[in-house]
């Protein structure tokens, strides 16, 4: 039983202290003879009801007040000093292991896994005996073994705690602890232990026939408050399957599913996931030769605590030419979900379109697009009349504007305005709008000559010719004559809810369908890489300072070309501490799973925390001070402020 | 047996207990008769009327005023006084302090001593179980201590006998009646005692006896309150539930009976047992001394 079942008990038998006096006390009633009883029956008889009520009333705000108490001082878990919990004995040799991978970012209640571990070995470091030697490392790169230098001097130890940084891509911890054991078989030293301080529980032996006398001590940094639920990591796409590595990082046993799904939600695959405390699973759903498919996971809905959900898609055949993970928390998902501009983007470069070169428009005024540029501006309806000047600026300079309207539409003369700048322009300016049928014609009768696309989920359309269908053979792109321009419609929008066209293999194509319709001409080949920081491959070469962006828009400059993008891998990928990518290095390396999980969710999981932190906080506060009412009117009668009032009459004990 | 204070027998030497009748008695005694006659003792003048005896015409003012005065004498008489403590066995709690039944006896003692030293004719008796038992008592310094002794001896037992008080009351007729109780009886027994002294002539007295605990009700634990008359009833609360509605009602009590009394000219004291008994015996010969 764990300790906050005992804990639970606890809080139990406090809740029935008072049931307890009073049965107690009603056992143990003093007998009194009282020649005045007869006043007492009959005021008891007169009020028998409210009295039994109020009695039950006291005895339950009794026990409310002991619960109230408990949860105001309740806390998830006993707060324990492990640092005092052992230390290195004399004649040792030890090699503490930091988790340095991303899971260490995890946040706790109280602060960072990775912070924690390193308190805790610093505990050790400082809890030392004197002739001990004692090696710090935490994960190396991938690939690369760690570097174990055996030192007295505590000093340089804590020095080298300090320096320990949360590596992109981590070597796999067993193989470092492996290492670690291997090294302290040379040491001479009566009691030789690997220490491994990390929230997963590795799966090796605690002692191996062929290292004898070295032992394998985990040890978690934060076991009164672990943190809760389970990861996907390593989600990879391979040969008619997806497969995903699941990590229980709870001290619970865990449960949820991993589902594949088709088109417009049609679900492929299920596949239910239990794993045990601390347990590292792979699951692998096949998905059918040829078939597109969204995967999601959903994972220990019965967990209130963490409830995570992943989703990922990929536009191929099983052969994945992309992947994109997600890993949010359930709400964000969908919001994620409801960004095309992700979907656009990751399509433009499947179809092999230049990546866009600013992510907000703030960059686009530093650096307006020049001409031939593509801009495909997100923004929502409120924005666009700030940007109606910079947006004929672009469109006059040459720049091929589309303009995509979110849910917001905007007003209907802003529309008007874009388009009427693009056709003195002489420029071809597209809408990819979510506006209703009837606004997005009329935008477009007012372009004249614009070619206008118009992205709607109304169903309505009629007398138009399909220009774009998927591969089922459903009609995706409809197009009409309006007035001297054309409209081209697309029937399912980009609400998830109604279509999963962003993640369809279609979409590029469809993308493509519509910017050759926009310009009249094919598309110019890609000159620029863009890396996503997953499965990717590419067969161009690049030599020189490349600028590599992100999913998310955000641009680095890398000076230390030449790079060959032919063998394009990611080797190493160092966090800022909001978990985001900083910098990262391609090594030769053909093909990368780049496990994107992992160096996400730390910063969800950050922000949720913080938030139950906050609400626990409040309702502490709250409690304490239902508490302290309670308990108030049973102070004052303990003290016996009731016992002023006497009988008038006996004040003077003696009338005539 | 209580000690009784020979200070406060001393003082009570020149007290006395006045008593309001209209009746008259066959013996002499303290006590000024209401009708004049030819006693020896001058009471007033009053103008002659046709019919009153000639012996009584003032001479002397006649001459000096030319107007008829005719002078009134009055006799004494010794008064017929009955005093009963009630020996019922709710008399005999103790909640703390003395029983009421102590306190009564010791009371009643002292107030029978002054009876006694102003020459009325004194008998004390004790309700108990329905009966009215008489005790010796002929009015001596021996005889207190005798009452007291006897008194003392008594074990309160069963309920109070006012129905046995009224019988008595009817049967002997005295004028004056001191009952030493806690009052607590069922039924009207009470108010008829009261309304038959009044037309009787009977000059009632009733001293009403409560233990400090009946008037504060300073009970804490949770208890069983058991009837010491009744053994069947009996309650088992926690005192602070009910301590106010208790209060209430023994206040509604209270003033039933002082309003009672009032209506009936009966004279109506209430003592607490833990009070001082020289206090509780000279403030209420002080302030009873005109009756209510």
């Amino acid at each position: 039983m764990g300790l906050e079942r005992w804990l639970i008990l606890g809080f139990l038998a406090a809740l029935a202290v008072p049931v307890l006096l009073e049965r107690l006390r009603r056992r143990r009633a003093q007998p009194v003879e009282f020649p005045a009883i007869r006043h007492l029956l009959r005021e008891h008889a007169r009020f028998q009801r409210v009295l039994a009520l109020r009695r039950w009333m006291v005895l339950a705000l009794r026990v409310a007040a002991i619960g109230l108490l408990v949860l105001a001082f309740a806390r998830p878990y006993l707060e324990r000093d492990v640092r005092t919990g052992r230390g290195i004995a004399p004649d040792t040799a030890a090699v503490i292991v930091l988790d340095t991978s991303p899971l260490s970012r995890i946040r706790t209640e109280a602060e960072g896994l990775l912070e924690a571990e390193r308190k805790l070995a610093q505990g050790f470091v400082e809890s030392r005996a004197a002739d001990a030697l004692v090696a710090v490392t935490g994960l190396p790169p991938q690939g690369e073994a760690p570097q174990l230098v055996f030192e007295r001097d505590g000093t340089q130890l804590l020095d080298e705690l300090a320096a320990l940084e949360v590596e992109g891509l981590a070597e796999d911890p067993a193989r470092v602890v492996e290492a670690a054991r291997a090294a302290l078989a040379a040491q001479a030293r009566s009691t030789r232990e690997v220490l491994w301080i990390g929230a997963r529980r590795l799966a090796v032996p605690e002692t191996r026939d062929d290292v004898p006398g070295v032992r394998v001590v985990q040890v978690h940094p934060s076991p009164d408050d672990p943190p809760r639920g389970a990861v996907v990591r390593d989600v990879a796409v391979e040969a008619g399957a997806v497969s995903s590595e699941l990590v229980n990082l709870s001290p619970e046993p865990f449960q949820g599913t991993l589902a594949v799904h088709g088109r417009a939600q049609r679900r492929l695959h299920e596949a239910e996931v239990r794993l045990g405390p601390w347990e590292t699973t792979r699951v692998a759903l096949p998905i059918p030769q040829g078939e597109t498919f969204l995967g999601s996971a959903r994972l220990s809905p019965d967990t209130t605590l963490a409830r995570y959900q992943v989703r990922w898609f990929a536009a191929g055949s099983g052969q994945a030419s992309a992947a994109r993970t997600f890993l949010t928390r359930t709400g964000a998902e969908e919001e994620s979900h409801r960004d095309p501009h992700v979907f656009l983007r990751s399509a433009l470069r499947a179809v092999g379109d230049a990546s866009p070169r600013a992510a907000s428009l703030d960059d686009l005024e530093r650096d307006p697009p020049r001409a031939g540029d593509w801009v495909f501006l997100a923004a929502g309806g409120a924005d666009l009349p700030g940007v109606l000047s910079s947006l004929r600026a672009w469109v006059e300079g040459g720049a091929r504007v589309v303009v995509l309207v979110s849910s917001e539409p905007p007003p209907m003369f802003d529309l008007l305005g874009i388009t009427l700048v693009g056709v003195a322009a002489g420029a071809h300016t597209g809408f990819v709008s979510d506006l209703a049928l009837p606004t997005g014609l009329a935008a477009c009768l007012a372009g004249v000559t614009t070619r206008s696309v118009l992205l709607t989920s109304d169903a309505r359309a009629a007398g138009y010719a399909v220009l774009a269908h998927t591969a089922d053979g459903l009609p995706l792109l409809l197009g009409r004559r309006a007035g001297a321009g054309y409209l081209a419609v697309d029937l399912s929008g980009l609400e998830p809810g109604r279509t999963d066209l962003p993640y369809h293999a279609c979409f590029p194509a469809w993308l493509e369908a519509v910017m050759t319709h926009l310009t009249g001409a094919t598309l110019a080949p890609a000159r620029t890489v863009y890396l996503e920081g997953e499965a990717f491959e590419t067969p161009a070469e690049v030599s020189g300072p490349t600028t590599l962006a992100d999913p998310e828009g955000r641009t680095r400059s890398l000076e230390a070309g030449p790079l060959r993008l032919d063998t394009p891998g990611v080797h190493r990928v160092r966090l800022d501490d909001r978990g985001r990518i900083v910098t990262w290095e391609l090594a030769a390396n053909p093909r990368v799973d780049f496990d994107r999980a992992s160096l996400e969710w730390p910063a969800v999981v950050e922000a949720d925390e913080e938030r139950t932190v906050a609400r626990r906080v409040d309702l502490s506060d709250v409690a304490l001070l239902l508490a302290l009412l309670v308990l108030l009117p049973e102070v004052a009668v303990a003290l016996r402020l009731g016992r002023r009032r006497h009988v008038t009459g006996a004040a003077r004990a003696q009338s005539v | 047996m209580p000690r009784l204070d020979p200070d406060l027998l001393t003082l009570l030497h020149r007290c006395r207990i006045e008593v309001r009748t209209n009746r008259e008695k066959a013996y002499a005694g303290e006590h000024r008769s209401n009708h004049p006659g030819d006693g020896l003792e001058f009471v007033e003048f009053r103008e002659y009327h046709p019919g009153d005896p000639i012996r009584f015409l003032d001479w002397r003012v006649l001459a000096r005023t030319d107007r008829p005065y005719v002078r009134r004498f009055g006799h004494e008489t010794a008064v017929a006084a009955h005093v009963y403590v009630d020996a019922s066995a709710s008399m005999g709690v103790a909640l703390g302090g003395p029983s009421k039944l102590a306190f009564a006896s010791e009371l009643a003692t002292y107030l029978a001593f002054v009876l006694a030293h102003q020459g009325d004719r004194v008998r004390v008796s004790t309700l108990r179980e329905g009966r009215v038992t008489q005790l010796p008592f002929t009015g001596g310094s021996d005889a207190v201590r005798g009452l007291s002794e006897a008194l003392s001896a008594i074990l309160p037992r069963g309920g109070s006998g006012l129905e046995a008080l009224l019988r008595d009351v009817e049967v002997e007729r005295p004028q004056l009646v001191l009952l030493l109780s806690d009052l607590l009886v069922e039924g009207d027994a009470l108010e008829r005692l009261m309304r038959v002294a009044r037309m009787e002539g009977v000059d009632l007295r009733l001293l009403h006896l409560l233990d400090r605990r009946e008037l504060d009700f300073d009970f804490e634990a949770y208890t069983r309150f058991e009837d010491p008359e009744e053994r069947s009833f009996k309650l088992e609360v926690h005192p602070r539930a009910i301590r106010d509605r208790y209060l209430d009602a023994l206040e509604r009590y209270l003033r039933r009976l002082e309003h009672a009394a009032s209506d009936q000219s009966v004279a109506y004291a209430r003592f607490a047992t833990d009070q001082s008994m020289r206090q509780a015996v000279l403030r209420y010969l002080e302030e009873g001394r005109g009756g209510t």
